[in-house]
């Protein structure tokens, strides 16, 4: 493997100009500016001679960068003190193993309550059922997920460790926009889809998750924002790497952590910052999804999927009023260089992921991409 | 913009060195992979570019290790520590009283060990941690319990700077392999293990990913609370797809794998590691009395160099002077104190020639 890998700068140029825009719901689009700063400085962290994928995660530089992020996620979110931030291994996935593990220990009746908003919710349920009891207290299955469905105070047992709730559906396009207040016991959101793209009460939460591929960055890690109060319950058989007083103790070191990824959440939160925070981010998001879907709602050619109340900012699903229209949509789509506009597997039809990284002109070439589709086919 | 001469020479126990090749690939197709449009990092797990690297980089491994048909190769997420919880997970309900068995040699065994018997009765069948893990202990295998569901040893010891000559041939015990330190450096012979595991950071790739390599027969048995992403029959089903993957991980370590078979596979590996580590034994044998190694000869590590010096301020002037000449990552881990060398694959022979030069000139110098 004797080649040269240099390439002059007019072809990376090039290369940067050939950038579609990606509508994958995840691992999804960075922002360009994070991009070219992971170009520039790939080979060399910090002008320790070597790149952040060689490093040890001991040294001062790489745990300096750790504490940042986790410095600029409280401060981006408005964490307060008595909540620690965690890094963990692996996505959202394995937070559904690690929730039950570590929560349900808080009572005695090992008891998990969940609301159930489409296949991510469900595959969370799942999970917890191996490590104690899980009631399901409100879903919209009967609906096909197209909406989140209203809980009652009365169904929040006290007796339950914890309420958990899906806070953006990302295969459905749905999302919640009223989170339950002064619930009895803790409530725990898997925002994978949705964190720092808008202002939540993180004191609402007893705990909050996400993966880092929507928002945040990359996968290989998921951010876990907790109560101290609800440390420390994990059960017997937790293993150490998911047990998050363990994690708290050794701040999230307790061995070598994704170190790549924990670098580009760095970069991603601090092009947030220089955005203007979450306020700026839900502003853009509420714009890109209004501009799609007025599309949606104009002219009967397209058929959004989620009740209009509950429609999430950051997967627009839909599809074609004649769906044999559905192949010839995505290709031209493709051609156009607007990508990954596939719906998820279970929904079928289009989704287009709307995340903070996603141009408004991304978002604008899409819309009219429909506009003309609708014009031609309709 | 970063050029070679820049490049430290980075002598870090792990995260460690990759081969400049790959990093150069990695960042020239960094904007747009393959034209697909976005960054490789970018590209959801489902879309076909994604598919399609990753499936070649199970298929490498398979290619560069060898390994035969019947066992799978499963892509994991954690570490070796994550590991440390997932084979008993899986392994201890081969049998009804199933129980573990582990050597223990040194930091990290005695961290598997230890989290094992988190999950039932674990037997500590060997140490040598009364010589502060000096060696690999003697171990006989007639002495296993007959509930033993599998026996644990820890191929080569990162913090203490031991190895096992080779890996050792088990009768009716399967044989569970940490090889995080090692996998990829030395040909394997299957027909001795029955699981062999690598956290990538090593020899194989950046942090994130970790390699299982498990012969079917073992799998089907994992414990009933065993985390999802944990259990190996539901990793082997599912193409290690359960869900998103460390995609990035991934693919740093496919080009990893093309490189190593571009290299001349595991036995060129094999030759560098050795020549690399002699050209440093070679300096702690010629000035015994000035370093002392802490290992012993017959168990010393390819991978992993480890000694003293005769205070600890002769410490201090090696690894700023060695700093000085652009060397870095030489620190002795906690543990032990001292000096460190880890040199993996991604680690050109010429900076152990480097490092032998220095060291010979530093003893000269001041022993």
């Amino acid at each position: 493997m004797n080649m040269s890998y240099e390439k002059s700068a007019a072809d990376t140029a090039r290369e940067k100009g050939s950038r579609a825009y990606n509508f994958s719901p995840g691992p999804a689009m960075l922002p360009l500016e994070v991009l070219e700063e992971v170009h520039e400085r790939f080979l060399d962290f910090q002008g320790m001679g070597a790149s952040v994928l060689e490093i040890s995660h001991r040294s001062g530089e790489f745990m300096a960068m750790a504490s940042e992020v986790s410095q600029r996620i409280r401060s981006l979110m408005g964490v307060p003190p008595e909540y620690r931030i965690l890094f963990c291994h692996g996505g959202g996935h394995m937070q559904f193993s690690a929730v039950p593990l570590n929560l349900m220990g808080l009572k005695p009746g090992r008891l998990g309550l969940y609301v159930d908003t489409g296949n991510f919710s469900r595959a969370a349920i799942q999970d917890a059922e191996q490590f104690g009891h899980v009631r399901v207290i409100a879903s919209s299955a009967d609906t096909g997920y197209d909406r989140i469905p209203r809980i009652e105070m009365t169904q929040l047992d006290p007796d339950a460790s914890y309420l958990h709730l899906t806070s953006n559906n990302t295969a459905h396009g749905t999302q919640w926009f009223d989170f339950p207040e002064h619930t009895p016991l803790a409530m725990v959101a898997d925002m994978t889809s949705d964190i720092i793209s808008r202002p939540v009460d993180v004191s609402k939460f007893g705990l909050i998750y996400a993966g880092a591929q929507k928002n945040l960055g990359v996968p290989g890690t998921s951010v876990v924002i907790v109560r101290e109060d609800l440390l420390g319950h994990a059960l017997g058989h937790t293993p150490s790497i998911l047990d998050f007083a363990l994690l708290a103790e050794q701040d999230s070191l307790n061995n070598t952590p994704a170190n790549f990824t924990i670098w580009v959440m760095n970069l991603v939160c601090r092009w947030v910052e220089q955005q203007g925070g979450l306020e700026v981010m839900q502003q853009r998001a509420e714009e890109r999804a209004r501009l799609l879907y007025d599309v949606i709602d104009n002219g009967g050619f397209y058929r959004g999927y989620a009740a209009h109340d509950h429609r999430s900012l950051m997967n627009v699903c839909f599809t074609l009023s004649d769906e044999s229209l559905l192949d010839g949509f995505l290709a031209q789509a493709r051609e156009r260089g607007l990508i990954a506009l596939k719906g998820h597997p279970t929904r079928g039809g289009v989704r287009a992921s709307l995340y903070n990284a996603m141009p408004l002109e991304g978002v604008r070439a899409l819309a009219e991409f429909m506009r003309d589709f609708a014009g031609r086919n309709g | 913009m970063m050029n070679k001469a820049n490049r430290v020479m980075n002598f870090s126990g792990g995260p460690a060195v990759l081969p400049l090749e790959v990093l150069e690939q990695a960042r020239s197709e960094l904007f747009n992979y393959r034209n697909s449009g976005a960054s490789v990092m970018e590209l959801s797990y489902q879309a076909e570019e994604y598919l399609a690297l990753q499936a070649e980089a199970l298929a490498d491994v398979r290619r560069v290790l060898d390994v035969p048909e019947g066992w799978q190769v499963l892509f994991c997420q954690g570490g070796g520590n994550m590991q440390f919880s997932a084979v008993p997970l899986n392994l201890m309900g081969l049998k009804p009283k199933g129980r573990g068995a582990y050597v223990n040699s040194g930091n990290f065994s005695s961290r598997a060990l230890k989290e094992a018997g988190r999950y039932g009765p674990v037997d500590e069948v060997a140490s040598s941690r009364d010589t502060l893990f000096d060696r690999i202990p003697e171990f006989d295998p007639a002495g296993l319990h007959p509930d033993t569901a599998y026996v644990h040893i820890t191929s080569n010891n990162t913090v203490m700077g031991t190895q096992w000559p080779e890996i050792p041939r088990l009768e009716g015990f399967p044989l569970v392999v940490d090889a995080t330190s090692e996998l990829m450096s030395r040909p394997l012979d299957f027909s001795r293990i029955g699981l062999i595991y690598a956290g990538a950071q090593k020899n194989l790739g950046p942090p994130g990913l970790t390699v299982v390599i498990v012969r079917e027969d073992l799998l089907g048995h994992a414990r009933g609370d065993t985390p999802k992403l944990l259990d190996y029959t539901r990793l082997a089903r599912e193409n290690s797809m359960l869900c998103t993957p460390n995609t990035f991980a991934i693919y740093i370590s496919g080009l990893v794998f093309k490189w190593i078979l571009a290299q001349g596979g595991v036995e060129e590996m094999q030759q560098r590691a050795l020549k690399r580590s002699g050209l440093v034994y070679e300096m702690l044998d010629r000035h015994s009395g000035f370093y002392r190694p802490h290992s012993r000869p017959e168990h010393r590590s390819c991978l992993n160099a480890t000694f003293r010096l005769p205070t600890e301020g002769l410490e201090k002037s090696f690894l700023d002077e060695a700093r000085q000449q652009g060397m870095s990552g030489l620190k002795g881990h906690k543990v032990l104190g001292g000096i460190r060398a880890s040199m993996y694959n991604g680690l050109p022979v010429e900076w152990a020639a480097a490092l032998a030069g220095f060291m010979d000139e530093f003893a000269r110098r001041k022993g």
